[in-house]
């Protein structure tokens, strides 16, 4: 059965949750507001009861599958656990109810916790300075690449040209259109690896920056990062970690050491802060001190008598991002994540998250394609061409594991890869559970050889069965009164 | 397949109909991208080099561009196609033709592959 | 004890089968000059319950006093049963909906918030969501340029400072030029929209504006397409539900921040960017849509469509880098709406506007003027005789914080508080402020 919207539940006069009656007087709105142009039809609003309500929300969230629920191997997002206190420690009414613009003195401490978390930030990124503001992992990019435009022009020229290498993630080119630069693509070499000599062909005083995602998207460290960063260097161009990939790396190197001069981090990732369905994620930005001064605008300074206080001269600053200074009740579980740990328990991070990964590898490496060979560090990819010449699509298979009660690892990405799953535990997963995905995903294999096409109309037991993308598009239907307008 | 068209190596097909030059996307790259969902067509009067892109088809998971096999100027375009796109994967060889040229220069054909060599070139395992 | 589940024993089980003799072997890719060589700087770990004594006594250096702060973020009652909902872990702890079967309650839920949007602007159609109002501004104006092939846009002096502040750092590389539309009596100046030199690709206003006065919204819309232009409103979604919404009256885009019915104040963010648009700008329209659909059944289920749109797919010619939204906040703006629904959205609506105006009131029966005459909803300009900073800091003692000194924006309005009231002020509270605005007048 089809669960049925909001809008088909309830009846009109129905209420789930009332105000109290005014306690002033009340005058005619029409006096109040004169000459205005006011609505006249209604907007058509649910109208349900109570219970309605959130039985109704109840029921379509259970058709969710979530990081609490089961195994969720999507490469490159790092579901890791997220811890519950964290979301006690956020909702604390002192931190739930401060307004962006109380006077300072009133907000000590949410301007103290935010000071920390960005010192904590610079010492595990190796760099100079942090910016919170951020929305998400992709606005880290386009702030960074703001700040990078904003630095070349102060040396004469903004440049012209991002450089990535072919297995970047979307966003990497798309931010930099963003900021008004073109894209050269170098291809990667057959062990996955950035390709020096492409690399060194592109280069030139017109790259504004090279940026790389380290560990790469299929999952391998690049191991000529210090030849890298001295080419990219040599002409004048800055070094750019998407830092999506940081949780292989805590405690391990840091992107200062490695000679990057900005990357962002994506802290629903790799600092536990839950994903939300999407959002809101946080992707602070982390860089040199060449490049502070250019940084959005805000910026947290301490004063002479030990308090924070909001900096807003900042002549060389590239501006705002976001209306306010950061997503805060993200921030605030990244801190707490952060500050249960310390830098032992970071470091067990890394390692058991590179563990995992490769014991996950091992498992499944005789059943599949394995593009690369390892050692992996938090992911790796695999090939579905085995199975796709059977017949059976690496979409198949992964429509296939949801039966089996576990998420897909991430699908066709990166674009280097034919038939690519691209598979990241985590190190919060227990041995256990990761010989019971790979245990799932070897069945998946065995059945796409003896009954193919049981894995081709899956998924069998979801609340619904494969949907229909192309109807979806050919029949867009984006809101559910919109046939009646 | 027709005798009279002729292929690029991007999997645009060539016909000359009445003086213009009819151009469409091959079966062969239709059935690869699966159902197509949008076609970004170009405005009437717009003139192209060869090679250059001159519009783009949407899949649901994809985006191709569509290059130019010769220069000219876009005389019509399919605007069957707008309300339409499935017509590429239906009919791609007819009703799902993308555009007409004006053909400036009709040695530039010579260079494309007749049919036969697109078979060839499609069958040599060459992947999207 | 470690945090986390893998044993000695495991890990030995595991080095084993991976057919390598110890960690070290794993990381060999990584140069031995970069690695770390001693443990990194940070402050000590904390158990949970030492964790959870630091957190507090944090948070209790913040002092939370009666409001009356607002400027795009708004304090709001705040239905228990949002939260409650929100929090659940099927909603929290899910990611992107990649793969529909196993995502439908957060689909559905972003089709129910994509539809509650379009009924509020009276748009044809809504995104699923951008990161907040500001940064949904920003890509209205990078739609609109991209749509009319025009590279100048005219922007209100009424719209928040810090909205226009976002929108100029988004547009600059991209070579879009931002006008500065003067205000005449706290409203727009459509005359200097009509006389303008430039050919805009769109006006861009905010209604009700930053100082809280009302604009001729229609007027507005009309004189910018006859300029060709298209129209782009940023509004506050509780004011919908009073005023003729954008769509009615011609709106192109419609950007605003939903934090006001979705969550707390929360110093500022997460917050919840709303973008709707007509059904011709669609392909323009940047971030996910969730669309209807139909499984092999025929059963109805909603997928992410559109996509080729995005990142992921048309990379550099995306119409932006976004790729995620603000799922888990939209989602608190969804049931906001469905919990209070149309009669309870509105009587939170009237509140406001009548509490509002009882302050102005009693303001002005302390001697006070407002800085602009117009109407308002439920947050107006009143002009101070001190700087506005003055009665800010008088009033803190008494636990009150009586606006926003839009001084701190530009000097040239020190003399200027901006006042916002929430619904949740009691009478006796908008009686007390006045009477402490008054006393500063009066040097008691």
């Amino acid at each position: 059965m089809a669960s049925k919207l909001i809008f088909e539940l309830g009846a009109p006069g129905r209420q789930a949750v009332g105000l109290p009656e005014l306690d002033t007087p009340m005058q005619e709105l029409h006096e109040l507001l004169p000459d205005v142009r006011l609505r006249d039809a209604a907007p058509r609003l649910p109208e349900v009861d109570p219970l309605e309500l959130v039985r109704h929300y109840t029921r379509i969230s259970v058709l969710n599958h979530h990081i609490e629920k089961g195994f969720y191997p999507l490469g490159s997002c790092t579901m890791k656990a997220n811890p519950p206190v964290n979301e006690a420690l956020a909702g604390l009414d002192g931190f739930t109810s401060p307004h962006p613009l109380a006077p300072e003195k009133l907000v000590q401490g949410t301007l103290k916790l935010l000071a920390a978390l960005e010192e904590m930030l610079i010492e595990i990124c190796g760099l100079a300075a942090v910016t919170l503001q951020p929305a998400a992992g992709a606005h880290g990019e386009l702030t960074g690449l703001l700040v990078i435009r904003a630095y070349h022009e102060m040396h004469g020229s903004p440049r012209k040209r991002v450089i990535i290498p072919d297995s970047a993630h979307g966003t990497n080119p798309a931010s930099a259109s963003l900021v008004g630069y073109e894209t050269l693509e170098i291809r990667s070499t057959q062990d996955g690896l950035v390709d020096i000599e492409a690399l060194g062909a592109a280069l030139d005083e017109e790259t504004a920056v090279f940026m790389l995602t380290n560990p790469n998207t299929v999952g391998l460290f690049e191991k000529n990062i210090t030849k890298i960063q001295r080419m990219v260097h040599d002409v004048g161009a800055l070094l750019y970690m998407d830092g999506a990939n940081m949780n292989a790396l805590l405690g391990i190197t840091r992107p200062g050491d490695m000679g990057f001069d900005l990357v962002h981090l994506n802290l629903h990732k790799t600092f536990s802060t839950p994903h939300g369905g999407g959002g809101p994620g946080s992707g602070p930005l982390a860089v040199s001190a060449e490049l502070e001064p250019f940084l959005p605008v805000p910026r947290l300074k301490e004063a002479a008598d030990g308090s924070i206080a909001w900096d807003w001269d900042r002549p060389r600053s590239i501006g705002k991002v976001i209306t306010w200074w950061g997503q805060f009740g993200v921030l605030v579980r990244a801190y707490a994540y952060l500050r249960a740990l310390g830098a032992q328990g970071l470091k067990e991070v890394g390692e058991a998250a590179i563990l995992n990964a490769n014991y996950l590898m091992a498992l499944l490496s005789d059943a599949f394609e394995l593009p690369y060979q390892g050692p992996c560090m938090h992911e790796f990819v695999l090939s579905g061409n085995r199975q796709k010449r059977m017949g059976v699509r690496t979409l198949d298979m992964a429509k296939r594991l949801l039966d089996k009660g576990v998420h897909a690892p991430t699908i066709y990405f990166p674009l280097i890869v034919s038939e690519c799953l691209m598979i990241e535990p985590s190190e919060t997963e227990s041995r256990q559970s990761i010989e019971g995905f790979a245990e799932a995903l070897l069945e998946v294999a065995q059945e796409a050889e003896h009954d193919p096409d049981l894995v081709r109309n899956a998924p069998h037991t979801t609340p619904v069965g494969r949907l229909d993308e192309t109807r979806a598009v050919r029949q867009l239907d984006l809101s559910f009164f919109s046939g009646d307008r | 397949m027709d005798e009279a068209i002729r292929c690029t190596s991007e999997h645009e097909w060539i016909r000359v109909e009445e003086g213009l030059a009819v151009v469409g996307l091959t079966d062969y790259a239709q059935s690869e991208l699966g159902d197509i969902v949008y076609v970004e067509l170009p405005e009437i009067g717009a003139r192209f080099e060869k090679g250059e892109v001159f519009g783009t088809v949407e899949s649901v998971k994809s985006v191709t561009d569509l290059y130019s096999p010769i220069s000219g100027e876009i005389k019509e375009v399919n605007v069957e196609l707008e309300a339409h796109p499935e017509l590429i994967n239906q009919d791609p060889y007819h009703q799902g033709w993308v555009m007409k040229l004006e053909i400036q220069d009709s040695s530039e054909m010579d260079d494309l592959m007749t049919d036969a060599e697109y078979e060839e070139f499609i069958s040599g395992g060459v992947e999207e | 004890m470690s945090h986390l589940p893998l044993t000695a024993h495991d890990r030995e089980v595991m080095l084993q089968r991976i057919g390598v003799g110890s960690f070290e072997e794993l990381i060999e890719p990584i140069p031995r000059h970069i690695r770390q060589k001693t443990k990194l700087s940070l402050p000590p770990a904390l158990p949970e319950p030492a964790l959870i004594r630091h957190m507090k006594a944090l948070s209790a250096e913040n002092r939370s006093l009666v409001s009356f702060l607002g400027g795009g973020c708004y304090e709001h009652f705040h239905p228990a049963v949002v939260d409650y909902l929100c929090g659940r872990p099927e909603f929290r702890t899910a990611y992107t909906p990649y793969q529909a079967e196993a995502s439908q309650g957060t689909l559905q839920s972003i089709y129910e918030f994509q539809t509650v949007v379009v009924e509020l602007t009276d748009m044809e159609v809504a995104n699923a969501s951008m990161y907040d109002g500001g940064s949904a501004a920003a890509e209205a104006v990078l739609m609109a340029a991209a749509a009319t092939r025009r590279s100048s846009v005219l922007v209100s002096q009424g719209l928040h400072p810090l909205m226009r502040r976002v929108v100029s750092t988004y547009t600059r590389a991209k070579g879009i030029e931002l006008i500065d539309v003067p205000l005449r009596n706290g409203r727009v100046d459509i005359e200097s929209i009509d006389s303008s030199e430039h050919e805009p690709a769109a006006v861009l206003y905010q209604h009700p504006n930053f100082f809280g006065s009302l604009e001729d919204q229609a007027s507005l819309i009309e004189t910018a397409h006859e300029r060709g232009a298209l129209a782009i409103a940023v509004v506050d979604p509780l004011s919908l539900v009073i005023l003729a919404p954008p769509g009615a009256v011609g709106a192109d885009i419609v950007a605003a921040e939903g934090q006001a019915l979705a969550i707390p104040t929360m110093y500022g963010g997460p917050g919840v960017g709303l973008l709707a648009c007509t059904e011709k700008l669609i392909r323009r329209l940047p971030g996910r849509l969730a669309g209807a659909t139909v499984d092999a059944q025929g059963r109805r289920g909603f997928v992410l469509t559109m996509q080729a749109r995005e990142q992921h797919i048309r990379r550099h010619r995306a119409a932006s880098n976004i790729c995620t939204n603000q799922a888990l906040v939209a989602l608190g703006f969804l049931i906001t709406v469905a919990a209070l629904g149309p009669q309870g959205l509105r009587d939170m609506a009237t509140q406001g506007i009548q509490k509002a105006h009882y302050l102005e009131t009693q303001l002005r029966e302390q001697g006070f003027e407002p800085e602009f005459h117009g109407p308002f909803l439920w947050e107006f300009t009143l002009r101070t005789k001190k700087p506005a900073a003055a009665y800010v800091d008088a009033l803190l003692p008494h636990s009150y914080v009586p606006g926003i000194d839009l001084g701190k924006f530009d000097p040239e309005w020190s003399h200027r508080l901006l006042i916002y009231v929430s619904e949740l002020r009691t009478k006796e509270e908008l009686d007390t402020m006045a009477m402490l605005m008054g006393e500063v007048d009066r040097g008691v």
